[in-house]
């Protein structure tokens, strides 16, 4: 009466293995995939590339602990997980700096870097302290968009329809410019 | 035709020829859908020209192996994905509370003492209906202590059932093949298990005097699982779940939870096609030190925001008729008194007929069986099992 049960084919499981072998073709096919335009993404919130590429790594990591490397959602999948993961860091990362400069007394460091630097710093620090205000779902198309991702990519990885992109990308653009005028006129 | 939406006036920048001819059409002999382009289009080149970034060289196959370094210092856990099932956010709180209630369904009460003391280790099952609403006074818990991990609770995916005995310490899972449904009977079988979990709850200064300084210490599984279906499609159909209102799924971290979640994860359920899971694990047992039951009610039912619905519960986690609490979504789902194995378990019906389990505990082992399948079909596996 009591059989074992009919054997896991791990194959079908989990192609990346789970007894220390190298990992086998498809996650790394994921990954050569996709890494670039996973660090794109993240490196649209973050502008810090070694961050970025820190998150693509915990990102893919993340993904291969949870899922099949051959899994069709896996692109978006991995879309999705960079964009937000970046923007909590983001987040994390502006709440601490508000901290230092606090406990500092004074405001932003002095610029060591040429005029132009400068700038950049700034259109930076602009970006991202809008990035941050606005609401999760308006930056994230934003991040996603901008990082070279199709209007049906960008869906996949939000859960919307190609046609749901346009109005939320719309309406993100908006608040965007809301957000970086009412910055530049404080 | 109507005018267009600010979406296709916005896809019309990016990818013209995406948008259909009819829309095109109107929007070549409409002067007011031209002029609101414009505006859309003037905010489009604002955003592109701010969110303008220096595209990011990289090493692809360097950064391939460092991931693979790094996965090869870890365990290598496998996470079988059903957390994703929608009703987790709820669920998991329900889970904190339980284990925080674990504290109060005292068996071997003992009074103030300084060395650990049993105080809790289920012996009969019973569930407890909570709406989504009554979760919401058991926040402030959560401040009370720290939660240090001895071990933490990972579910590890193995390729066997002689496997997960062996990882757990529990006797193998075994099935009877006579008693599975057909829709499942051939479906891909996958096995997962967890070592004991040690963790200890510290109440610190922001809990209730009488409790700071006490520590009470949770011990979770070992346990083991068998699932039947195909996990790929229940991840892809969590997934959809997930993202189609941006909840959170599968550990991304995404914009606020959802009151439909229940529902969505219903949807999920369907669209992953025939399951069957099977769980054994060791009851939970909670120990403490210096702090006895009577103050731990006390503290809990002090706290303001309560549902009467957890009330009731809090008051009444010590009685002997059942005291492992499982929490059930309120007008969701039903849930009975059955036979199996000899015992009195607790059958558990979806009223929407999407599937049923059963959940019993007998010799300090809890059991459950669910799947997308009637409850006849849930107990006769059930009745079957060996374990």
């Amino acid at each position: 009466m009591n059989a074992e049960p009919a054997e896991l084919t791990p194959g079908g499981e989990d192609p990346t293995g789970d007894h220390g072998e190298p990992e086998p073709a498809p996650f790394d096919r994921l990954f050569l995939a996709e890494y670039g335009r996973v660090v794109a993404i993240a490196n649209r919130v973050l502008a810090d590339r070694a961050e970025a590429e820190d998150v693509a790594q915990e990102v893919f990591i993340d993904f291969h602990r949870r899922h099949r490397a051959d899994a069709p959602y896996a692109p978006a999948w991995l879309h999705r997980a960079a964009v937000h993961t970046a923007l909590n860091r983001l987040r994390s990362r502006r709440r601490r700096e508000r901290r230092e400069r606090a406990q500092a007394g004074d405001g932003d460091p002095a610029p060591l870097d040429p005029e132009q630097e400068v700038e950049r710093r700034e259109d930076r620090r602009l970006l991202q302290a809008a990035l941050a205000r606005l609401p999760e779902r308006a930056a994230a198309v934003l991040a996603l968009r901008y990082s070279g991702l199709s209007y049906v990519e960008v869906g996949a990885a939000l859960g919307v329809s190609a046609g749901q992109v346009g109005t939320r990308l719309r309406r993100a653009e908006h608040a965007l410019r809301k957000e970086v005028n009412r910055a530049t006129s404080v | 035709m109507r005018h267009l939406s600010e979406g296709t006036l916005r896809r019309l920048y990016d990818e013209p020829y995406a948008v259909e001819d009819t829309a095109r059409s109107h929007y070549r002999s409409c002067q007011r859908c031209q002029r609101r382009f414009r505006a859309v289009a003037d905010d489009a080149r604002h955003a592109q020209a701010t969110m303008a970034a220096t595209p990011v060289p990289v090493d692809a196959h360097t950064a391939l192996g460092r991931v693979r370094s790094r996965l090869g210092e870890r365990e290598r856990p496998r996470f079988v994905p059903l957390w994703g099932l929608g009703w987790r956010r709820p669920a998991l709180v329900g889970a904190t509370a339980a284990i925080l209630a674990a504290g109060l369904s005292v068996t071997a009460f003992t009074p103030l003492g300084s060395d650990l003391v049993n105080i809790f280790q289920p012996t009969r099952e019973s569930t407890v209906t909570i709406a989504q609403g009554d979760l919401t006074g058991l926040d402030a818990f959560s401040s009370w202590g720290t939660v240090t991990w001895a071990a933490r609770p990972e579910l590890q995916q193995v390729d066997s059932a002689a496997q997960a005995a062996q990882l757990s310490g529990l006797p193998a899972i075994r099935v009877s093949p006579g008693t599975l449904p057909a829709s499942v009977a051939g479906a891909p079988v996958s096995y997962a298990a967890m070592r004991q979990a040690t963790g200890t709850v510290t109440f610190t200064s922001k809990a209730p005097a009488q409790l700071q300084g006490s520590t009470l210490q949770v011990r979770l599984g070992p346990a083991e699982t068998v699932v039947y279906g195909d996990l790929g499609k229940v991840g892809a159909a969590a997934h959809g779940a997930g993202t189609a209102n941006g909840a959170t799924e599968n550990g991304i971290p995404a914009q606020g939870g959802s009151d439909e979640s229940l529902s969505q994860g219903r949807g999920a359920l369907r669209a992953a096609g025939p399951l069957l899971g099977i769980v054994v694990m060791d009851a939970p047992r909670a120990s403490s030190t210096g702090v006895s039951v009577a103050q731990i009610k006390q503290a809990l039912l002090a706290q303001p925001g309560l549902s009467p619905a957890v009330r009731q519960y809090i008051s009444s986690l010590d009685d002997p008729a059942g005291n492992l609490p499982i929490p059930i979504p309120a007008g969701q789902v039903n849930a009975h008194p059955v036979r199996v194995q000899g015992v009195t378990g607790t059958a558990i019906g979806d009223n929407t007929g999407l599937g049923s389990g059963v959940v019993w505990i007998a010799k300090g082992k809890v059991y459950a069986v669910a799947g997308t399948l009637t409850e006849d079909q849930v107990l006769a596996i059930a009745n079957g099992l060996g374990a």
